[in-house]
């Protein structure tokens, strides 16, 4: 479970996140939706606790900045992170090895699901950009946490990885985590997501629940909202 | 108005409102003016004397020359092409343009898409490329005005003077990145051109330096830098490219001696239309290098612009054994440090260490002052401090991320550079021994001083990690970065001159002293910085 209480954050004068607050359960999938600069990443950031903040995160019930936390968290940031002397193994080896986990065969299991086994042997140098977002993607997933947290998951990917990832949100969601993915491609969201948040100039200007009935698309939602220059 | 003189004057004018409109920045620029100011004042306050034969100075403009002529122009066998933006290649290279005539304007880097595509005499944008690339080159060597107060009481170097050898630096700097283009033009794609130009390129510095060593060793004398500089006057260095005839007319320009100019500038002008013709005549296909080349150079630029650190990885990266193998929680980052350094090969000692070990002795060995030796090292390591691995890892998100105390995160990532540090300054004060014919505990002493400076300079710099994150202005943390370490070194110097002049101890015991003085500084920093790994800001991914 993911929790998020009255988040406010600055850099100088400029706030990027303006109290917000949202909850999301065991077996959820959310979206965060909004313009650039509307303040996604940055609420991520805080979330993954890589940024300072005003506020409070809980992750299972932690705090975002204790230990408890950080093993319950899997974070793919929106530029891969990717170490250019390891080979594509050694990343997720390193992961294990720093998160004090056992290899049950996930690693390969992800490899295989992202196309990557083959480059097994590669190093990060060496993979095109694409590639490093799959082995991001497979860093933070390997220690298989509880919450994940995706920076724009789909740039770069090619449509077999899109395809696998968004197998990867179900699959997650099936086996209990909280699943929450920052995306600005609502077309690539439409069918999974059980909670929508849309975000304008740092806070949120409007949620949405699956079982909302309403004729109103996400998408138009979104254009209504970040265009029409009107609160839902 | 002239375009050139357009895009020049606008350039600069939106350079200098830049720099208003980022206080950071101007009070960088105005901490640099303002030591440029105080080195001169502080250097003037000598008493006059000239103390030390000016013909040491020659040897060391010389040796300066000869180590930035070198290193540039070796670039030629990697990467010659990085002269060129992404802009560049993307629309210059699959337009109707010939590409001898790209690769002669690949010098003028940016401005290539403006200029190139506009209504310019070709001998106009020739004399605008030189000068900008003339213009970059000369701002490199800007390091050596603030050394001033030394060259000026050693051997009496006049500002003016300074000005020659920074301006024979520019031409210096300028000739070895155009022979690194044409040793890229002349290899480009061809691995046994590789082997040839590199063969011959290390084989005329082998065949100079062989040279000399044979002088010094013919020299008769007891006096190793006498002999030394008996070799370093013969006239045949002023045949070695760019750094041997530059150095003759920047020496001619501070004496006076105009035939010296003469054939300096000279020399210069023609080695210059020497490599244009050569560059010109080559018929090459260099697109695919260049293209690679430029996205390595493009990744560069961007990942400095987002506040990464990038790597610089040899060309072929041989994997080798598979697998990190031990270590887990905090210590996995150790062990995986392992793997990256081999696969680096970078170890304990890399190249900028060795350069830098080199022009410690070098320096140390002129002035005949161990004190001045260790102090030059010591300000060389201020610049260098930030490359480590640590640095790079405080740029990607896992080590924030991982599930342990900050302060365990902490020491395995700085592992590395216990052993490192103290090769490192080995390197540098080893050679002491053998100069100076000074005890093993003085050399121990410089050891342990400099690794433990080390460990200050890497405690400023978390310090300010901690406290102002990565996503903090680049000006403003350097500005402070050299603001603190110039700080914190005064303990450890107070210490030192406390003991040597009040109670007239020896040298090394001073000097151990003030080891131990900046490894107290050091530990202090390191804790005030122990919960960098959970309370720093980490905005780079």
């Amino acid at each position: 479970m993911l929790q998020v209480n009255h988040v406010t954050k600055k850099y100088g004068k400029l706030l990027a996140n303006r109290d917000v607050s949202f909850e999301i359960g065991n077996g959820e999938i959310a979206v965060l939706l909004g313009p650039n600069g509307a303040g996604k990443s940055t609420i991520i950031k805080c979330i993954a606790g890589l940024l300072r903040f005003d506020g409070e995160v809980l992750i299972d019930g932690f705090s975002n900045k204790s230990i408890d936390a950080k093993k319950c968290l899997g974070y793919v940031p929106e530029m891969p992170a990717i170490y250019d002397m390891l080979t594509v193994g050694e990343h997720l080896e390193f992961m294990l090895r720093a998160y004090k986990m056992e290899d049950d065969g996930t690693a390969d299991r992800l490899l295989e699901r992202f196309e990557l086994i083959d480059k097994k042997d590669k190093l990060g140098k060496e993979l095109s950009k694409g590639m490093q977002q799959k082995l991001s993607i497979c860093c933070a997933l390997v220690h298989r946490p509880s919450v994940i947290i995706f920076d724009e998951p789909m740039v770069g990917l090619d449509p077999h990885a899109i395809k696998q990832l968004k197998e990867v949100f179900t699959l997650l969601r099936d086996s209990g985590a909280t699943v929450l993915i920052s995306t600005h491609m609502i077309d690539s969201v439409e069918s999974y997501w059980d909670k929508a948040y849309i975000m304008k100039d740092g806070a949120f200007v409007a949620e949405r629940s699956a079982a909302d009935t309403t004729e109103q698309s996400l998408e138009d939602l979104f254009f209504a909202l970040t265009e029409g220059g009107k609160d839902a | 108005m002239n375009a050139l003189v357009y895009l020049v004057s606008h350039k600069l004018k939106n350079r200098i409102k830049e720099i208003f409109h980022r206080p950071a920045e101007l009070l960088l620029l105005l901490v640099g003016v303002a030591l440029v100011g105080f080195v001169i004042f502080a250097g003037n306050l000598g008493d006059g004397s000239v103390p030390r034969d000016k013909a040491e100075l020659s040897a060391i403009i010389f040796l300066l020359y000869a180590l930035v002529f070198v290193l540039t122009a070796k670039n030629g066998f990697v990467n010659g092409a990085s002269m060129f933006s992404m802009a560049d290649v993307n629309l210059l290279f699959t337009g109707p343009n010939k590409s001898k005539t790209l690769l002669s304007y690949g010098l003028f880097s940016a401005d290539v898409n403006l200029l190139f595509t506009g209504p310019n005499k070709s001998k106009t944008l020739l004399s605008y490329g030189l000068f900008s690339q003339m213009g970059r080159s000369l701002m490199l060597g800007l390091f050596i005005l603030y050394q001033y107060s030394w060259v000026h009481n050693t051997y009496g170097v006049t500002l003016l003077d300074l000005v020659y050898i920074l301006i024979g630096y520019g031409m210096t700097a300028f000739l070895g990145q155009m022979l690194a283009m044409l040793l890229y033009s002349f290899t480009s794609g061809s691995d046994s051109k590789v082997r040839t130009a590199k063969g011959v390129f290390y084989g005329m510095i082998a065949a100079f330096a062989g040279y000399l060593l044979l002088l010094v060793l013919r020299t008769p004398g007891d006096n190793w830098l006498e002999r030394a500089l008996v070799a370093v006057k013969t006239p045949v260095l002023h045949f070695f490219p760019a750094a041997g005839f530059i150095r003759l007319g920047v020496v001619g320009a501070m004496d006076g001696t105009t035939w010296q100019i003469l054939v300096g500038v000279g020399c210069f002008f023609a080695c210059l239309l020497v490599y244009y013709l050569l560059i010109s005549v080559l018929d090459i296909d260099y697109y695919e290098d260049v293209l690679k080349a430029t996205e390595v150079s493009f990744s560069a630029i961007t990942a400095r612009k987002e506040g990464k650190a990038q790597e610089m990885v040899p060309r072929n990266v041989k994997v080798g054994k598979t697998g990190i193998g031990k270590g887990a929680g905090a210590a996995a980052i150790a062990e995986k440090h392992k793997v990256e350094n081999r696969r680096g090969r970078v170890l304990w000692l890399d190249l900028s260490s060795v350069v830098f070990a080199v022009v410690t002795v070098g320096f140390a060995f002129f002035t005949k002052e161990m004190i001045a030796g260790f102090a030059m090292s010591i300000y060389m390591m201020v610049m260098t401090i930030g490359t480590g691995r640590w640095a790079k890892e405080l740029l990607l998100p896992y080590v924030y991320l991982l599930p342990e105390k900050s302060v365990k995160k902490l020491f395995y990532m700085l592992k590395e550079q216990i052993p490192a540090l103290l090769v490192q300054s080995a390197v540098n004060f080893i050679p002491f021994y053998f100069i100076f014919h000074c005890d093993w505990l003085t050399v121990v002493s410089f050891i342990l001083a400099r690794a433990c400076a080390a460990w200050m300079f890497i405690g400023v710099d978390l310090l300010l990690h901690r406290w102002f994150g990565a996503g903090s202005s680049k000006a403003l943390l350097l500005t402070l970065y050299f603001m603190l370490c110039a700080v914190v070194t005064i303990p450890g110097i107070i210490v030192a001159v406390v003991l040597y002049q009040s109670l007239f101890l020896p040298l090394s015991f001073c000097v151990l002293a003030m080891a131990a003085a900046e490894l107290l500084v050091s530990l202090l920093l390191l804790f005030f910085s122990r919960n960098i790994l959970s309370a720093s800001e980490c905005n780079n991914t």
